[in-house]
């Protein structure tokens, strides 16, 4: 019976700003904090509470539903972008006179609004570099034995609590020699250095390299591929880039499907809280002596032997250049955490890993902003405050 | 002596957060008055346009890559804010905070940043004609010195915030340290 009117109402949609969603979120962000002040609250400290143990279980699910839910409102399907990407496209096939078939996949992937749009910029980038420096005319094409179109692959797919997007085309791949070349110019690689395929394909994303001068002589539009780096750093993502002589290349990009909560690991090391996404944490060792190794003639460098691998380990008050690196070292302290990051695995000494917890992130504005190798600050549930660490850019900070 | 000073505070504070009263709705005028606050024996001042509130001394949590005289942040209701220590900011011996201890929680370039003095003494009127800016004090143009306050027999050494929350070198004449 009640079905009747919801049917005849219109679609049961309703416009609303999203300043008003955004305040939303600021709320349940701050209702959320206050919510586990509360709970951690130290008067509660050493009272047995049963009753009040277990209504908190329920306000702390509940919290976190609406925590959800709110994230939720702001979710768009990717397709918005992705027609917008379409209509590009077609204009680029006038100009280049290629024939390009783009081939969308995984439109309705949700992806967060603000994320979304942002997204358009950097992404039309990779499209047109596609189009432009990888596809290769009709003739050429035949004359490699493809078909004369060519084809562009576009998809999104959440894996896990990341949107992976992917722009992959089958054109003539990104040349080596050139960029390894490009990239000695630079100073990247040594003269010698024989970089790793995707080692060396990340170069093309440095500030100022551009690939219209490597790639192709083909007319670049004067942005390079750095404009994609900042956003993706922006949005707390990360770039893959995979290619094959003659068979074409693909540009990856995952990024947190939201970006007001996320799931982090909080660690403590000496006075200082420290907050890492989940997700690249990928175990806690509590090594023997002889599990480590040090390395004097390279930095005076620690490694952990992890089952056969060997992983460096970064000290986060070397990083931090709060102790000198040549300096005798104390022990490496008990508990180490193994980061995953795209130059390979890291493992970080803690003092202590406390608490797994959503948290609030803040940007570091002001004075705060010189803070290295950190997305910003984690609000945690006892009002402290942690820095939320970065871990690629201290993997890429610890090799030099 | 305690109480005094927990008075003055309350004072300063209402004064600051009573700036929006018609007293002080003067655009002008605010930008005559300082808040003038200690740090061992001598008195300095912020224009109280960039002060937003005044808090006792705070839990503060440490963060890397700070300069030394950034004590780390505290978390002011759900806002993370740096702290500085004026003290050595200016390169003036360190001293524990005590119960007057407090920090000026002021807005300057769109952040806000807390500097932590000995005490705050209160809010004073200090028209131009009475600010001396050249001198001594007023000879590089980075200077963190904006001028020199002279209420009566009082003079109240005011800051410019934004060179006191930059990142560069700020050297006091030698009488001053």
């Amino acid at each position: 019976m009640s079905a009747q009117p919801e049917a005849t109402a219109d679609s049961g949609l309703v416009r609303v700003s999203s300043e008003k969603i955004g305040r939303l979120m600021d709320l349940v962000g701050e209702l959320s904090l206050s919510v586990s002040e509360t709970v951690h609250s130290p008067d509660l400290q050493g009272l047995d509470l049963a009753s009040f143990d277990a209504a908190v279980h329920r306000l702390t699910m509940i919290v976190r539903e609406v925590q959800d839910v709110a994230t939720e409102l702001r979710l768009v399907p990717m397709d918005d972008v992705f027609k917008r990407l379409r209509r590009m496209i077609r204009e680029l096939e006038r100009q280049t006179g290629k024939k390009i078939d783009l081939v969308i996949e995984g439109g309705d992937t949700a992806i967060d609004k603000m994320v979304a749009d942002k997204l358009y910029d950097p992404l039309l980038h990779v499209l047109r570099n596609a189009a432009d420096h990888g596809l290769e005319p009709p003739e050429e094409r035949l004359a490699a034995g493809k078909t004369d179109r060519g084809r562009i692959l576009l998809s999104a797919a959440q894996i896990g609590s990341e949107v992976r997007i992917v722009v992959e085309d089958d054109g003539r791949g990104l040349n080596r020699e050139k960029i390894l070349k490009k990239a000695r110019e630079r100073k990247f690689f040594g003269p010698d250095e024989e970089p790793e395929p995707s080692v060396l394909w990340r170069v093309i994303f440095e500030p100022g390299f551009s690939t219209a001068e490597v790639v192709s002589n083909l007319s670049g539009r004067g942005v390079g591929m750095d404009v994609l780096n900042a956003t993706m750093t922006a949005l707390r993502g990360r770039i893959g880039v995979d290619s094959q002589a003659g068979k074409g290349s693909r540009v990856s990009l995952y990024i947190p499907v939201s970006l007001a909560f996320l799931d982090c690991i909080i660690l403590r090391q000496g006075r200082t809280l420290f907050a890492v996404p989940i997700d690249v944490v990928s175990e806690i060792a509590r090594p023997s002596r002889d599990e480590l190794t040090n390395v004097s003639a390279d930095d005076n460098r620690e490694l952990l032997r992890l089952r056969g691998t060997m992983i460096p380990i970064v000290r986060l008050d070397e990083f931090f250049n709060e102790v000198d690196r040549f300096a005798p070292r104390s022990p490496v302290p008990p508990i180490l955490v193994v980061f995953n990051t795209a130059m390979g695995a890291i493992a970080i000494p803690v003092d202590e890993v406390l608490d797994r917890q959503q948290v609030v992130m803040k940007p570091l504005v002001g004075k705060l902003a010189s803070v290295r190798a950190s997305w910003g600050c984690a609000l945690l549930g006892t009002g402290e405050v942690a820095l939320v660490l970065d871990c690629e850019r201290l993997a890429a900070g610890a090799g030099k | 002596m305690t109480n005094a000073a927990a008075e003055v505070n309350e004072d300063a504070l209402n004064a600051v957060t009573a700036r929006g009263d018609s007293s002080f709705s003067d655009a002008d005028n605010i930008d005559d008055m300082y808040l003038t606050f200690a740090l061992a024996n001598e008195e300095y001042g912020v224009g109280i346009g960039v002060v937003t509130e005044i808090v006792g001394m705070q839990r503060i949590m440490s963060v890397p890559d700070m300069p030394h005289y950034v004590k780390g942040v505290i978390n002011l209701r759900g806002k993370v804010i740096p702290l500085m220590d004026a003290r050595l900011r200016f390169g003036m011996a360190e001293r524990e905070y005590d119960d007057r201890t407090v920090v000026i929680v002021m807005d300057v370039g769109d952040a806000l940043i807390g500097l932590i003095v000995d005490g705050v003494s209160e809010v004073l009127e200090i028209p131009p004609s009475q600010v001396d800016r050249n001198g001594q004090f007023g000879k590089s143009a980075k200077s963190v010195i904006s001028g020199i306050g002279k209420v009566g027999e009082r003079v109240s050494i005011l800051l410019d915030t934004e060179v006191l929350v930059s990142d560069s070198d700020i050297s006091l004449p030698a009488s001053m340290t």
